[in-house]
């Protein structure tokens, strides 16, 4: 059995025609005037019975107006293809469920898909009962002088409905169901109005999700090649989620005159190859990821749009700690996921909270006296003095200068060991103090081609040495199209 | 004259000694019949009165109201109520389902009256018109919320002597009345008007007891509630839809204030707003205009444009019909769509242009005198009477 549909739609064809006939009166000597009552013709016995109050004593109130179908039939000259499907898109104002009122930006967007209706001629009598002929002039006249030639019908206000919007003919007009004349009773009087509509019966329409462009994916030029492959325009298998275009991204860490730690910032959006996804986010705007947060960056300056502005952009609606923020980096295969909430404060940033199995582990780095994955602090060893922190355990990483040389003869006493000998470190390594004396447990001259993970313990950052230098780990300046919203 | 005659020219002690006798088993096996006696139809006032529907000197059986279709529709009837005896025979009687509800299909009633007793309490012969309420029919136990029984009316159609009330004498001594039930109409509203219990008046009329009037009013609101709330105006909803704004180079307008910094005073940037409000409404097709903004934006209303509007600012006049709404571009208001949406209800306030020639209450000052806008077509400039 087919699955069950009714949408009522003849049904609201006659409750328009009633509501058409509705409101019309008569006037009496008196000048009263007195509404005339329209009701669906073709009623069943018990409602009558109800009606009147169960009593055969009720008084039928005169004048009135009777409303029903006389035929109903299919209407071949307005047969058109019954395959046709029309697509209609349409955007929603945003909602709000919190106040149920439709806010002043974009929400849901649809896709409606409707099938081609049936067409019919639907053929409506009204009956129109009056007790003296004056009575019935000053109901035809209200009425007939409306259809010229016809008035509109429509079912409901639908944007999408596209068979809403009818019209109504009248047709045709008896005078008098009486016989002049040749009577022995006085018969009520009725005079019938015959109209008829052309109507649609429409199935079910299809809502889909409408597909709105909030990331444009494009495959067009080739990076390596530096040429435009139009064949590969189009999108393809090949065009995999991990195959993104991605930021090569470095942002190099040093530190100013007062030994305050600053990075220094490239990044180039590049595809691997022509097949390559390259993410187009709302606006191009870029994003700039500092300890667990994120600004929208306009040319490389903050953007005035706040984050709640941004995310309006967007058709689905954002939920804090839900909807993800995620990065590509060409030194990451796979993207760097977290979910992001607003900051109520600041307006401009947004806090997220990594998915920590996105983010590669700190690398343990083994000393005689401890195994850690982290550092405590990131220092120019000429311009930072470690005399007050210094306490066992304590890791450092050397950037921007060395520190001791083995020609020196007296080196600096700050960074002398307990026995009084000089410590020797290059810029980039890593040292720790076990309480007497310092050592060196990662050595940069002798692992270029190792890419070390560790944790400032002081800021939170993560770090990478990397082909030489020491690098922000995956905070930085992200450009358009290496970051997406997720919802 | 044959001495030996039952029949005599006139109505000698023959007559009366069977009239009085008639009159005794009317009164014996009779039943009561109230009559509202029919005084005439009601007056047309003087200033309404037409040849054909003239006013006359005084409220008459004799009058008719309508010369032209010679119908009296609006009638008067007697304050008292008078009581007869009256014979008939009952009968069962089924209900016609028609299009306007149950009809009793065969309630049509010959009585028979006592003549000169009729005459003497109504003072006159009962004549079509008359309507009269039988007493013992009255149902005690319809559905009804009233505590007073449902009363039964007929009305009466024809009057003839009965066949049988003619005696030996040649002289009849009944009527014959064809009488049929009454409808809510017209002509009877001057009964239905009075209190259905006169103890009891809160109680309403004979029309709020009698009739299916009320309910079936409620009933054609009922409906016309349910068409309103399948379509509340005529074109089409659009409101809940998003309309996007874009600039001159197609892309997404963007409000570029600085949002740190807005001056609340201003009417449409919202805290909330990144985009600019659209110039127009994303969805064209019939019968959209609304006076409403796209997407809900904020808008004054008024009869003159405000100063100090700022670029997006909406505003709808008032003054014009149908109103319209404006945008200000920076410059200039500019029209964004007038409101022609409105009800598909016959009510007293629709204003379509067929509807603004049938709902109007305007008057005009033409010279110094007052003269209603809405006027017949036939009278619109009638030249007035000049003595001429």
């Amino acid at each position: 059995m087919a699955q069950h549909f009714y949408d009522g739609q003849i049904r609201r064809y006659l409750t328009q025609a009633i509501r058409l006939l509705s409101n019309f009166s008569y006037k009496d000597i008196e000048g009263v005037i007195t509404p005339i009552p329209v009701m669906y013709g073709d009623l069943s016995r018990q409602v009558g019975s109800v009606i009147r109050d169960n009593s055969e004593n009720k008084l039928p109130s005169c004048p009135r107006m009777a409303v029903y179908v006389t035929n109903l039939e299919l209407d071949r000259q307005r047969l058109a293809d019954s395959t046709y499907v029309s697509k209609l898109n349409i955007k929603e104002r945003a909602f709000n469920s919190e106040t149920n009122e439709y806010d002043n930006y974009n929400g849901k967007g649809y896709t409606i898909e409707r099938l081609m209706p049936t067409p019919y001629n639907l053929t409506i009598n009204v009956d129109i009962w009056s007790s003296n002929t004056e009575q019935k002039l000053q109901i035809l006249e209200q009425i007939l002088v409306l259809f010229n030639p016809s008035l509109e019908l429509q079912t409901n206000d639908n944007f999408v409905d596209w068979t809403s919007l009818s019209v109504i003919y009248l047709e045709s007009v008896s005078w008098s169901s009486r016989t002049i004349g040749n009577s022995t009773e006085s018969e009520i009087d009725i005079a019938t109005l015959t109209f008829s509509t052309p109507i649609y019966i429409s199935p079910p329409v299809k809502v889909k999700k409408l597909g709105v462009i909030t990331s444009i994916i494009t495959s067009i030029f080739n990076e390596e090649q530096g040429t435009i492959d139009l064949d590969l325009a189009v999108p393809n298998l090949q065009a995999y989620i991990d195959n993104r275009a991605k930021a090569d991204i470095k942002d190099k860490i040093s530190t100013d005159d007062d030994g305050n730690l600053l990075s220094q910032h490239t990044a180039i959006i590049k595809k691997a190859d022509a097949d390559a996804l390259v993410n187009v986010t709302p606006l191009d705007f870029g994003l700039l990821i500092r300890d667990n947060t994120a600004k929208l960056l306009k040319n490389g300056f903050q953007a005035k749009a706040s984050w709640v502005e941004y995310l309006k952009l967007y058709p689905q609606p954002f939920e804090n700690d839900i909807t993800e923020l995620r990065l590509v980096r060409s030194d990451f295969n796979g993207e760097i996921i977290g979910t992001i909430s607003l900051v109520d404060q600041s307006p401009h940033e947004v806090s997220i909270n990594w998915d920590v199995d996105t983010i590669p582990g700190d690398t343990v780095l083994t000393s005689d006296f401890t195994a850690s994955n982290k550092i405590h602090f990131i220092i120019d060893p000429l311009k930072t003095n470690p005399t007050t922190i210094k306490e066992p355990g304590l890791r450092l990483l050397l950037i921007d200068e060395s520190i001791g040389d083995v020609v020196n003869t007296d080196g600096a006493d700050a960074w002398k060991n307990n026995d009084g000998t000089d410590f020797i470190a290059s810029a980039n390594d890593i040292i720790e103090w076990n309480g007497t004396k310092w050592s060196v447990i990662f050595d940069a001259s002798e692992s270029n081609e190792q890419v070390i993970y560790t944790t400032n313990l002081n800021t939170g950052i993560q770090y990478k040495y990397l082909n030489g230098e020491w690098l922000l780990s995956y905070e930085g300046e992200y450009p358009q199209g290496s970051w997406r919203i997720v919802f | 004259m044959p001495r030996l005659s039952l029949y005599k020219p006139e109505k000698g002690q023959d007559y009366k000694f069977i009239d009085n006798r008639i009159f005794e088993m009317f009164t014996v096996g009779g039943t009561d019949i109230f009559v509202h006696k029919y005084l005439g139809p009601k007056n047309t006032s003087e200033e309404d009165s037409t040849p054909t529907t003239p006013n006359y000197n005084a409220v008459a059986e004799t009058n008719i109201q309508d010369l032209l279709f010679l119908e009296n529709r609006d009638r008067k009837y007697d304050d008292d109520i008078y009581v007869l005896r009256g014979v008939y025979t009952l009968q069962d009687i089924d209900y016609n389902l028609s299009q306007f509800g149950l009809f009793l299909s065969n309630d049509t009633i010959i009585m028979t009256v006592h003549i000169t007793s009729s005459i003497k309490i109504l003072g006159r012969k009962i004549i079509a018109g008359d309507v009269i309420e039988l007493p013992h029919l009255r149902d005690e136990y319809g559905l009804n919320e009233f505590s007073t029984a449902i009363k039964k009316f007929y009305v009466v159609e024809e009057v003839t002597r009965a066949v049988e009330g003619f005696s030996p004498t040649w002289y009849p001594h009944l009527y014959r009345l064809k009488l049929k039930q009454i409808v809510d109409g017209q002509e009877y509203k001057d009964i239905l008007n009075n209190s259905a219990n006169e103890d009891v008046p809160e109680d309403g009329t004979l029309r709020d007891l009698l009739s299916t009037f009320t309910k079936e009013l409620e009933i054609n609101t009922a409906v016309i509630q349910q068409a309103e709330a399948d379509t509340p105006l005529s074109g089409y909803e659009t409101r809940h839809f998003f309309t996007l704004t874009k600039n001159d180079q197609g892309n997404v307008s963007i409000v570029t204030a600085d949002f740190s910094s807005l001056d609340a005073s201003t009417q449409n940037e919202l805290a909330d707003r990144v985009m600019q409000t659209p110039e127009r409404d994303g969805y064209i097709g019939y019968l959209l205009g609304d006076g409403y903004p796209p997407n809900g934006e904020v808008f004054g209303i008024g009869i003159e444009f405000p100063n100090g509007s700022i670029e997006g600012d909406y505003y709808l006049r008032t003054d014009m019909f149908p109103n319209r709404l404006f945008r200000f571009n920076g410059t200039s208001w500019k029209k964004i769509e007038d409101s022609v949406r409105m009800t598909l209800t016959n009510t007293d306030d629709r204003a379509t242009q067929k509807f603004t020639f049938i709902n109007n209450t305007n008057e005009n000052v033409i010279d110094g005198e007052i003269v209603k806008e809405r006027q017949s077509l036939s009278k619109a400039l009638k030249p007035r009477s000049d003595n001429m």
